[in-house]
This record gives structure tokens, sequence and C-alpha cells, in this order.
């Protein structure tokens, strides 16, 4: 899978949690809790699902979870 | 313990051999300081806070040792060190505080089947065991997943599980933001003494003034749940809410003031929550680090694991994606809310109340996207000012009637009177005298209610930054009569001698 097809993926299930939020301008979406801890966990576990991938709890961090770029970046890692 | 003339002597003392000593040692004495502290209560409690910092030193040195030497299958030898000491840790604290609890409930069985009954255990229960195992576990797991270094040191590590000023009511604080401010050189600083001291003070004035007095009523309230109804019940939420945010935020001042003191820096335990315009905020403001606790080591392994990853498929399979996709969210909110209920006691009215505010928590997330639409709608109301103030309303009276479960310490008394409250309303009056004949004198209720129009007033300057600095920065007659002022209504206007248990506060039963 692309980096690009990844993040598109990511933005769709980001767009399903909270359709209001400006994802590609957003870049603190942990740190200024724009996603609560009910979204994290649903995001974990939706892209877990997607990429086939395990997120586990150590994982959900502001570095990895802040921005739909980070967010991309973590699952490419995992894919690597 | 921190109300006490013993413990101010003891305070003192410990201050000026802390500074006078020499430095590299500053940390043993505040270890010997956090057992003196600990055996005063019972002689026996030390042993049980050794083992269980014991089992977690060995599990995260060993941890770490496999780690850097590769021995065999790291990742499985990691898990089992892990769950081991967790084992030990969490069988403890399930042994002394929940055994009991267990025996009763196994007994009503029996008792219903007419099988004889089971004798209870007599353990004791440390002081504080439910806060310094969490603090134990939250060090434990960050170990384990590579968030921090392990201590090599037994004794520092100690330091860090039986921190005194914390051990009552915490708060739960993590190893690294507390460690390097536990064991670094401290110079004397009048400054940071000085504000460590207010801010007892403040705790003092809250605990002392407000909370224990307010409390004789909330007793009166509570222990006559058929007399009192109706509009006592509204009274007595209203006097309960009061209560536990005098008594808690003030044992946390007092504690993280006798820290600041020691040049330990605890994180704030909670952020005007009285203010909070709805129950996520309402948790993300009061007992912020138990919050933070119960989602970082619960609620995301929860929400993670396997079991409820396999739990997601099954319903996706059977109910499709957007049941699938809340299955994970229900489960890990319905287990964190039950164990924060257990947490707190050893009781069903605390499941109960664990379990209150998880349906509640779901029902706002289900409820979410109508929100967001009807503020799409008007979207001028989020800066309504009386909006607000509906808002502000609404989550208190919603937290303040799962507190009903606490109030009564019975599921079926707290229900009984949230019913009563609704339709009993007219049958019961609130005139001076009833208010009188709950404990209280006038006089009583006049410092209440200065003390709550204090503590409202503190929590409004304080929304726009540090209230301590703002007083640091007036001239230095303003700062020493808010000092000596402080001083002396903790002095006169203190609920102490008959009836009043100034060393007990809420959260020590937890």
């Amino acid at each position: 899978m692309e980096r690009t097809e990844i993040r598109e993926s990511i933005l769709d299930i980001l767009q399903d949690i909270n359709e209001d939020v400006d994802y590609e301008s957003e870049n603190k979406l942990m740190a200024d809790e724009v996603l609560d801890s009910f979204d994290l966990i649903t995001l974990a576990s939706e892209i877990g699902e997607e990429f086939d991938m395990e997120i586990s709890p150590q994982d959900i961090v502001k570095e990895n979870f802040n921005s739909v770029d980070s967010i991309t970046d973590m699952v490419m890692k995992s894919k690597n | 313990m921190f109300v006490s003339y013993q413990f101010i002597i003891f305070l003192i003392i410990l201050l000026i051999l802390y500074y006078t000593i020499p430095k590299k040692v500053q940390w043993i004495l505040l270890l010997a300081a956090n057992f003196i502290f600990y055996a005063y209560a019972d002689i026996r409690y030390p042993v049980f806070i050794i083992v269980t910092a014991a089992a977690i030193y060995f599990a995260a040195v060993t941890m770490e040792y496999c780690v850097n030497k590769k021995i065999g299958n790291v990742k499985k030898r990691k898990k089992i060190i892990m769950l081991t000491a967790l084992f030990i840790v969490l069988g403890i604290l399930v042994c002394v505080k929940y055994t009991n609890f267990i025996i009763r409930n196994f007994n009503f069985l029996l008792n219903e089947t007419g099988h004889g009954k089971i004798s209870f255990v007599n353990f004791i229960i440390p002081l504080g065991i439910s806060f310094y195992t969490f603090q134990g576990i939250s060090y434990l797991l960050d170990v384990y997943w590579g968030k921090c270094k392990a201590q090599r040191n037994f004794f520092k590590f100690l330091l860090f599980i039986s921190f005194f000023p914390q051990l009552i009511q915490g708060p739960i604080s993590r190893y690294n933001d507390i460690s390097k401010s536990l064991y670094e050189k401290h110079v004397f600083n009048i400054r940071q003494i000085s504000y460590g001291v207010e801010r007892i003070l403040w705790g003092y004035f809250k605990k002392v003034v407000i909370a224990d007095r307010i409390g004789t009523a909330v007793v009166a309230l509570s222990e006559s749940p058929d007399y009192y109804t109706g509009v006592y019940v509204m009274l007595g939420m209203v006097f309960y809410a009061i209560q536990l945010y005098a008594d808690f935020t003030g044992g946390i001042d007092i504690t993280i003031g006798i820290a600041q003191t020691l040049g330990v820096h605890l994180k704030e335990n909670f952020i005007r929550p009285y203010f909070s315009k709805n129950t996520a905020e309402y948790w993300r403001r009061w007992h912020i680090s138990m919050g933070t606790w119960f989602r970082d080591y619960v609620f995301y392994p929860c929400g993670t694991s396997r079991a409820v990853r396999k739990i997601k498929s099954f319903f996706k399979k059977r109910f499709g994606a957007n049941a699938a996709r809340r299955v994970t969210v229900y489960i890990a909110t319905i287990t964190v809310w039950l164990a924060t209920g257990i947490w707190h006691g050893a009781e069903w009215h605390f499941v109960a109340w664990g379990l209150g505010n998880g349906i509640i928590l779901l029902i706002s997330e289900e409820c979410a996207p109508l929100y967001r639409k009807f503020h799409k709608r008007f979207p001028k109301l989020a800066g309504n000012a009386l909006y607000n103030v509906f808002q502000i309303l609404r989550t208190c009276f919603l937290m303040s009637c799962l507190r009903l479960f606490d109030t009564y310490g019975s599921v079926r008394v707290a229900i009984k009177q949230f019913i009563h409250m609704f339709t009993q309303f007219g049958s019961s009056t609130l005139s001076g005298k009833e208010l009188i004949e709950l404990g209280l004198s006038f006089g009583d209720y006049i410092v209440i209610l200065s003390g709550v129009i204090i503590m409202l007033a503190v929590s409004i300057l304080g929304r726009t930054g540090s209230v301590r600095e703002k007083i640091s920065k007036k001239p230095y007659i303003i700062r020493y009569l808010v000092f000596v002022g402080l001083f002396f209504m903790v002095l006169l206007f203190g609920a102490y001698g008959q009836g009043y248990d100034v060393s007990q506060f809420i959260y020590n039963q937890f």
C-alpha cells in the first residue's frame, strides 16, 4: 500500500469518528484533546483492523496520534 | 493525619534537618521520614509497602536485564515477569481490601441456599494501599512498555512508592514526573517554602473550616433518609458536593504544599471540576491522576487487547461495522468504570456509582452527533453565558445524583432517595428551624457560606492563571494579610472538638 493510500484510509476513519474536524490543518489532535479517549480507542481499533496491525497501549501517544501524518507514519513504520 | 499538632511538629523537624544535612543524603532522610510517618500510623504498615515495592522493583530490573542481554524470547519473558509482579501486588490489595467483601457476598448466597456461613477475616488495611499499589503498577507497566528506565537502587525506588505526602490520598504520580525532583539535591529556597506553606494553609482552610463543618449536616441528612426526603435530598446533594470538594481538594492542596516545601513538584489533581460543561470534561478535571491512570493502564490496554479485537470481529460479522466499532468503546468503558468503582471501596454502592458514570458517559457519546447537529443549528449558543451556566449546572446535578450512592452508602436507599427527591418534594419544607436541626448553628452556616464564596472566588480567579502568582505580585502588606488571614481563619473558624474528626479525609478510605 502506498503512503497516499494509507493516508486517505486514515482520513476516512477520522471523518467517520468526527466529521467536523479539519484534519488537514490540525496537528494537535491528541495534545489539544480534539480527539478524546473514546475517539482514540476507536481510531486505534479501526486502524488496527484496516491495516492488519497491532496497536498497543504504549503506541497511543501524542507523537503517533497528533496529526494525520503522524498516524500515517506510525502505520508505515509498522508495515516496514 | 495531616491535620494534627504532631504532624506539624514532624514536618518542621523534617524541614530543618532536610535543609541542614548534606544535600546528597536528603533523599535518604526523606525515605526515613516516610517510614516514620507510616509506622506512626501502624507499626505493621511498612511491611506491606516494602513487599509491594520489592515485587515491582525486582520485576522492573529483571525485565530490563532481559532486554539488555536479549535473553531468550524477550517479549514473552518480559510479559511473564510483569504479570507475576502484577499478580503479587494486586493479590495483596485484593486480599486485604476485598476478602471480606467476597466473603459477605458468598455468605449471602450460602444463606439463600441454607448452607451456613464463612467467618470474616481480620486483615489490617494499610493506609493508602490503593494509592501506592497503583503508583507502583504505573511504574511497572511503564518499564514494561519501555516508557521509563528501571531504577537500580531499591531504596530510591522505595522512596518513590512511599513518598509520605501522597500516601494518604494521592495524587497517583508517575515515575517520570517526580523521580528527578525526589532524588535531586535541594537548596533552601524561601519562596518555595512560603509557597508551600501557603498552599498547606489553603488546604487546611478548605478541610477544617468548610469540609469538616458541613460534614455534620451531611451525616445528619444521610443517617435519616426516611425523615429527610424531598428537598432535603437535594440539599444533601449540594452539601455533599461542597464537603467532598473542600475535603479532597483541601487534602491535595496540603499534599502538594508539603511536597513543595521539600522541593518536590507534584502535578495538579483538580482543574476547577465544578465548572465542567459535560461529564467527560468533569472526569478530565476531577482527580486527574486517577482518571489518567485508569485511561492509560486499563482503558487503552483493554480497548486494544486481543480479546476485545476478537469480540469486535464477531460483532462485525453478526451486526455490521457500525455496531462493531461501538463494541470496543463499550467494553473498555464499562470495564474501566467497574474497576474505578471497586477501587473506591469494597461495597456494591461503589460498583453502582462506577457503572452509573460509565453509562452516562456512553449515553453522552451516543448523543455526541446530535449535540454537534444542534450546535450547528444554533451556533451562537456555545458562547452564550446563560447556556454555559445551564451546562455547568446540568453536569453538577448529574454528578451529584451519582454521589447519592456514596452519601447513603446503599444502592437501594440511594435509588429510593433519588425518586423521593421528585415525588415527595411537597411534603418537606425547608425552614430555618429544620436547618438548625441538622447540627449546624446560624454562625456555622455563615462560616460555610463565606468559605464557599472564597473558594468560588479563588476558582474564578484561577481561570486566568495561578492565583498564588497573582498574590505574589501584590504589595508586601497584602501578601502578609492573606497569609496571616488564612492562618487565623484556620485557627478561629476550624471545626475542632467533640463530633469532629479532623484527622480523617474522605479519600483515606479509598
